[in-house]
C-alpha cells in the first residue's frame, strides 16, 4: 500500500512536470493533426479555423482534442470532414461554435456513429445533428439582430445593446442551447410560451451565480425584447 | 449502439400508454429483431412485415412480460414465435441478394471476393432446415447464451447445443461444396 | 479449432452484412409503430412483475411483508450511507434536496459527484466539464457509493454516469435533466448565491 502511494505520487509530480514543461498547443498543433484525416477541403477549414482562432472563437487544445478524436474514429472520411466543415461554416457565418465542439465530443463518447452526430435522426426520438444546431445558432443570432441586440468587435465601444462578442455569443449559445433540448424533448415549437419560460429559467439561473456567465443586464435585455411568438417562429424556421 | 440502462423507465412508461416511450424500445431493438426474423425467415419483406408485428404484438402483450427476466430474450421470443407462425402458412422464398453498391475509395475487387464470401454462407444458411438455422441465428447475430436460446425457442438447453453443432457441421459441408463449385467454373473459363 | 473460428466469424459477417444492406426498410419503423399504436394501453403493470419477482412463491402475507421490510431496511441504509456523504454540503431549497457545490476557504467551487453502484467495477464520470472523457469515481470503503469531487468555477454543467460502460444520465441529485442523443442528461448549476456555501 505504502509503495503504491509512493508511485501514484512519483507519477502525479511527473505528469505534472510535463504539464509545466510541455509546450503549449498551438494553432499550427491543429493543422498538423489535420492531416491525419485525408480532407477535400483542407484549405476551407485551416482559413475558417483561423478566423475561429483569432476570434477567441476556438482554443487550440480543446481544437487538437476533437480532430484527435475524430481521427481515431471508426467512421467515414466523409462524416468526419463533414462535421469539420459544419464547424468551419458555422464560424465563417460568424457564429459561436462551442455548442458544435461540446455536442461532438459528447456523441463521440457516446459511441453515437459520426453520420447522426452530423446529420442527426428523425425516429420517434428526435436527435439534432450539428447541421441543424448551426441552422438554430444562426436563426437566434438573427432574432438577436432584429431586436436590435448586436455584437461589437474587440475594437468597438460597449453600450447596452451593442455587447462584447463574448458576451454576445454566449447569449446565442445558452438560447440556442435551450431551443435544441426543448426540440429533443419532443415537446411541439407552437408552446412559445413554454420555450419561452425555458429561456427565462436559463438565462436568470446564469446571471445568478456567483460569477454569472450572463451578466443580469444581458439577461433581461434579452428577455424584454425577445417574445414567445418569436422563438416559435425561429424553431419552424429551422425545422421546416 | 446506445446505453440502455434507463430500458425499465421506458418499458414503465410504455405500460401507460406512452407510445412515444415504446418507439424509444423499438428505435434500440429494431435492427436486432429484423436481424432475427431474416436470419429465420430469409426473406426480406416477410422480415419486415414481422419485425413490425414484433413490436405491436410486444406492445399489446408488454404485461407478460417479467422483470427478471432479460427483456430482449422475451422480445425475441415473441419474434420467434411469430416467425415460427409464419413459416407455418407459407414456404419461405430465399433471400434475393441486391447488388452491392459500390462505395467510393474501395477497390471492386475487394467487394466482388467478399461478396461471394457472403454468398456462400447466404446459400449455405437457406438450404438448412429451419430448425438449425434458428438457434445459429440466435446465437451469431443474436448473441444469446445456449440457456437463452432455449427459452426463445421452447427447447432443452442440450438440444440447442447439439442442433447448433450439426448447423456449423452442415454448413461447412454446404460453403465448401459452394466454394469447389466455384473454383471448378473458374478453372473451366 | 482454427476452422471452427473461421465459420463462425464468416457467420457472424454475413448475417450482419445482410442486416447492414437492408437497414433502410427500418428507416422509421418506430414512428409507424407508435402511430398504430396511438391511443392503445397494455393491461396490467412492470410493477406487478416486479411485485411477483418480490414474492414468486409466498403463499402467506407475512412473507411478503417480510421481503418488502428487508428492501426498504436496505434502502433506508443505503439512503443513510449517502446521506452522510453529502451532509457537509447538502442544501435544502424549498424541500428538494440539492448538492451543487462547495465552496472552499479560498472561493474556488466544487463539485461532488455520487453515484450509489454496490458491485460495479468501474464508474466515471463525463460532462461538458471534461470536454465528455471519463474522470473515475473511487469507492475506497467498498460500501458501494462511489464519488469523486471536481474542482469546477460557477456555471451550468450537463453531466452522465458511465457505470461499467454504461451510460448513466439521470442523477437523482441533479438539477434537472436534458435529452441528449436519445436518452438523458443530468444539469447541475454550479456557485448560485447563497447556495452550497
Amino acid at each position: 500500500m505504502h509503495i503504491r502511494s509512493v508511485a501514484v505520487a512519483l507519477v502525479a509530480v511527473a505528469v505534472t512536470a510535463c504539464l509545466a514543461l510541455g509546450a503549449v498547443v498551438t494553432p499550427n498543433d491543429v493543422y498538423h493533426a489535420l492531416d491525419k484525416i485525408p480532407l477535400t477541403h483542407r484549405a476551407e477549414i485551416v482559413h475558417a479555423f483561423g478566423v475561429g482562432f483569432s476570434l477567441g472563437r476556438l482554443v487550440p487544445d480543446r481544437t487538437l482534442r476533437l480532430v484527435d478524436r475524430l481521427a481515431a474514429d471508426k467512421g467515414t472520411t466523409a462524416d468526419k470532414e463533414g462535421i469539420l466543415l459544419t464547424i468551419a461554416n458555422a464560424l465563417e457565418n460568424d457564429l459561436p461554435v462551442t455548442l458544435l465542439i461540446d455536442k461532438t465530443e459528447e456523441g463521440l463518447a457516446r459511441n453515437v456513429p459520426l453520420y447522426v452526430i452530423l446529420n442527426g435522426s428523425g425516429g420517434a426520438v428526435r436527435i439534432l445533428g450539428l447541421v441543424q444546431r448551426e441552422k438554430v445558432l444562426a436563426a437566434v443570432r438573427d432574432l438577436l439582430y432584429a431586436k436590435g441586440i448586436f455584437c461589437i468587435s474587440h475594437a468597438g465601444q460597449a453600450t447596452a445593446t451593442s455587447l462584447p462578442i463574448t458576451r454576445f455569443d454566449r447569449i446565442v449559445t445558452e438560447v440556442a442551447d435551450v431551443l435544441c433540448d426543448y426540440v429533443e424533448s419532443g415537446a411541439s415549437p407552437l408552446d412559445g410560451h413554454l420555450i419561452y419560460q425555458r429561456v427565462q429559467t436559463r438565462l436568470e439561473n446564469l446571471s445568478q451565480l456567483k460569477q454569472p456567465t450572463i451578466l443580469p443586464e444581458d439577461a433581461a435585455l434579452v428577455l424584454a425584447r425577445i417574445k414567445p411568438g418569436d422563438l416559435t417562429a425561429v424553431l419552424l424556421k429551422v425545422l421546416g | 449502439m446506445y446505453h440502455t440502462q434507463d430500458e425499465v423507465s421506458l418499458l414503465r412508461a410504455s405500460l401507460a400508454g406512452d407510445t412515444e416511450a415504446w418507439g424509444e424500445i423499438v428505435v434500440r431493438y429494431k435492427e436486432a429483431v429484423f436481424g432475427l426474423c431474416l436470419g429465420f425467415l430469409r426473406n426480406r419483406a416477410d422480415a419486415e412485415d414481422l419485425t413490425h408485428d414484433t413490436f405491436i404484438r410486444a406492445y399489446e402483450n408488454l404485461r407478460r412480460y417479467r422483470l427478471d427476466k432479460r427483456f430482449s430474450t422475451w422480445l425475441f421470443t415473441v419474434a420467434a414465435n411469430l416467425c415460427r407462425n409464419r413459416l407455418r402458412h407459407r414456404r419461405y422464398h430465399p433471400v434475393v441478394a441486391p447488388p452491392e453498391q459500390m462505395s467510393g475509395g474501395v477497390d471492386p475487387a475487394t467487394i466482388i471476393a467478399r461478396e461471394a464470401r457472403h454468398e456462400r454462407v447466404r446459400a449455405g444458411l437457406d438450404s438448412l432446415p429451419y430448425g438449425y438455422r434458428a438457434p445459429l441465428v440466435l446465437r451469431y447475430y443474436n448473441d444469446l447464451s445456449y440457456k437463452e436460446i432455449a427459452e426463445v425457442l421452447s427447447l432443452p438447453e442440450g438440444t440447442v447445443k447439439t442442433r447448433i453443432h450439426r448447423a456449423k457441421v452442415m454448413l461447412k459441408e454446404k460453403i465448401e461444396q459452394n466454394q469447389n463449385g466455384v473454383m471448378r467454373y473458374e478453372q473451366r473459363g | 479449432m482454427n476452422n471452427e473460428d473461421n465459420l463462425e466469424r464468416m457467420l457472424r459477417a454475413s448475417l450482419r452484412h445482410e442486416v447492414t444492406r437492408d437497414a433502410f426498410r427500418l428507416e422509421g419503423l418506430e414512428k409507424r409503430v407508435a402511430t398504430e399504436l396511438s391511443g392503445r394501453v397494455p393491461r396490467g403493470s412492470v410493477w406487478d412483475s416486479l411485485k411477483r419477482i418480490i414474492a414468486p412463491t409466498s403463499r402467506g402475507r407475512a412473507a411478503q411483508l417480510a421481503v418488502v421490510g428487508v428492501t426498504a431496511l436496505v434502502f433506508m441504509v443505503l439512503g443513510a450511507f449517502i446521506g452522510n456523504r453529502l451532509s457537509p454540503i447538502m442544501v435544502f431549497n424549498g424541500g428538494r434536496h440539492s448538492i451543487q457545490s462547495a465552496v472552499s476557504a479560498s472561493g474556488e467551487t466544487s463539485a461532488l459527484f455520487v453515484m450509489p453502484a454496490p458491485g460495479a467495477k468501474s464508474v466515471a464520470v463525463v460532462g461538458d466539464f471534461n470536454g465528455w472523457t471519463p474522470t473515475p469515481l473511487s469507492d475506497p470503503n467498498n460500501d458501494g457509493i462511489w464519488t469523486a469531487r471536481i474542482p469546477l468555477p460557477p456555471g451550468r454543467y450537463e453531466y452522465a454516469f458511465i457505470v461499467d460502460g454504461h451510460w448513466w444520465g439521470q442523477d437523482p441529485l441533479a438539477d434537472g435533466y436534458v435529452h441528449s442523443f436519445g436518452s438523458y442528461n443530468s444539469v447541475r448549476y454550479i456557485g448560485r448565491v447563497g447556495k452550497g456555501a
